[in-house]
């Protein structure tokens, strides 16, 4: 889902959304970075080096491989955190990996940190419920919406610069679809995970079981 | 926990363990209590150094995972698109491919001059080749676009293009030599299948004489090419663990910099709580 600069650079709409997509994603990081406290700061580290791990791992589908971006994840956990950790992932990304671009760093942001935060205002009170199913199920809902909402940011882009001509903008949308159903796996086995070993990630209670046992020893 | 009996002790009341309520208690007993409330007698608590260990576990699984996964024979980074050009005869011949050697098909590749003017606008084939005719001899930059925010750019030097071609765009007479000279090598080529190593120009039907060794000379050199343009861009542990140490160095020194300016904070609070109260 990165954006190569090469396609943005040569034309003039493109170098706009360039600079609009810095703005938004400055905006962002301004705004994730107040809300980052001293207690979140680890948490923060943690989902970055998660994020960057996991677009190294590709998942097959058909002819091409997508990669893992755990957007859901970074969305219910961080919030509007979830900004200025993907900003240093992706910049770390670009000097290691060679993923994306430097130029291209504020719509890369943009892309993978909005649907971050757009899941977590949705569907954080849904993580934090003691049916673990339900919890699940909103995992999976979170993993598949963040995909497919940064997908859809990714083609309104690539149609407003006038590259959707290339690819019809219906297809790019479709090939996420995949992903966004692996994504969903995984994100919804992370949070059943987080919400019985660790609850105050997703700022939820401690996950009481459903049977209580109390016997006195 | 013993807390119905704790209650009737006369020892100072102890702060009620919160696995009572929300924990079973077998576990609790287990001393495989790790929630971090728990008082109960002989409990392990685990430590603040051993905590982080578990998801740098994982990580690093993940990692090595994302290493194995994408090191396998001939095969690298499947995101990246690549593009690679060479020089046969009188045309640029040039292939796209994505890192794991799946071809870009259908995919438009522009041609720009050395001052950014375009020279033409081409389309990749079902295998991802595709033909350019130089008419004259500047830096040619290729720009492939495959959608979806792929792209890639090669650029063919000057130095690499036939002598013959001149440096300004072409007078009337040269476009004719030019399309002459295009026409006799699209017609060599029409019949033979489009292939990466077959070289292409007036002198493949001989490989006997020197031109025919030279060409097969050339092609192979733009094998070797691109096997090191593929091989320098595999992914490497090294990268990974990298990123991931600088996550951890950024995250681990603004830590310790909010730490102190909540220390300071909390100062500052007790001062002015001492001087009111």
């Amino acid at each position: 889902m990165h954006v190569d600069e090469a396609i943005l650079c040569s034309t003039p709409a493109g170098i706009g959304a360039l600079a609009a997509g810095a703005v938004v994603a400055a905006a962002g990081v301004a705004v994730g970075l107040r809300r980052l406290d001293h207690d979140h700061m680890p948490r923060a580290a943690m989902l970055a080096a998660a994020f960057f791990v996991a677009s190294t791992i590709h998942v097959p589908l058909g002819v091409a491989k997508a990669h893992l971006v755990l957007t859901g994840l970074l969305g219910l956990v961080l919030g509007w955190a979830a900004f200025p950790a993907v900003l240093v992932a992706l910049a770390l990304q670009a000097v290691f990996l060679g993923y994306g671009g430097f130029l291209t760093l504020g719509v890369n942001t943009v892309v993978m940190a909005g649907p971050a935060v757009v899941c977590h205002y949705a569907l954080r009170r849904l993580v934090r419920c003691d049916v673990l199913a339900i919890a699940t199920v909103a995992g999976f809902a979170a993993g598949v919406a963040g995909t497919l909402l940064g997908a859809l940011v990714l083609t309104m882009l690539l149609t407003w610069t006038g590259e959707a001509f290339v690819v019809p903008a219906r297809l790019a949308f479709a090939a996420h679809l995949p992903l966004a159903l692996v994504e969903g796996f995984v994100t919804a086995g992370a949070v059943a995970l987080l919400r019985k070993v660790r609850p105050e990630l997703l700022n939820a209670p401690l996950w009481t079981p459903s049977r209580l046992e109390i016997s006195d020893a | 926990m013993r807390s119905r009996r704790a209650q009737g002790n006369s020892r100072p009341a102890q702060p009620t363990c919160p696995c009572v309520a929300t924990h079973a208690p077998a576990a609790h007993r287990a001393r495989s209590c790790r929630l971090p409330g728990c008082y109960a007698r002989g409990a392990r608590r685990v430590g603040p150094a051993l905590a982080p260990l578990a998801p740098l576990a994982i990580l690093a699984i993940l990692a090595t995972l994302a290493v194995v996964l994408s090191t396998s024979p001939a095969r690298a980074l499947a995101h990246k698109l690549s593009v690679f050009a060479t020089v046969e005869g009188h045309a640029i011949r040039g292939e796209a491919h994505f890192r794991d050697g799946a071809p870009v098909r259908h995919a438009t590749v522009q041609v720009l001059g050395p001052a950014g003017e375009a020279l033409g606008r081409l389309q990749t084939d079902q295998d991802g080749l595709f033909r350019f005719q130089p008419q004259r001899r500047c830096d040619h930059r290729l720009l492939v676009d495959a959608g979806s925010g792929h792209a890639a750019e090669f650029t063919v030097t000057a130095a690499e293009l036939p002598s013959q071609l001149g440096n300004s765009p072409p007078s009337a007479a040269s476009a004719t030599a030019m399309a002459t000279l295009a026409a006799a090598a699209s017609n060599q080529n029409a019949p033979r299948p489009p292939q990466e190593t077959e070289p292409s120009g007036a002198s493949a039907g001989e490989p006997d004489t020197v031109s025919g060794q030279l060409t097969q000379l050339r092609a192979e050199v733009a094998r070797l090419r691109k096997e090191t343009a593929d091989a320098n861009d595999r992914l490497f542990l090294r990268d990974v663990l990298g990123g991931v140490g600088f996550l951890f160095g950024i995250g681990g020194t603004a830590f310790y910099f909010l730490g102190l300016r909540r220390q300071q904070r909390a100062v500052a609070d007790r001062h002015a709580s001492q001087a009111t109260g």
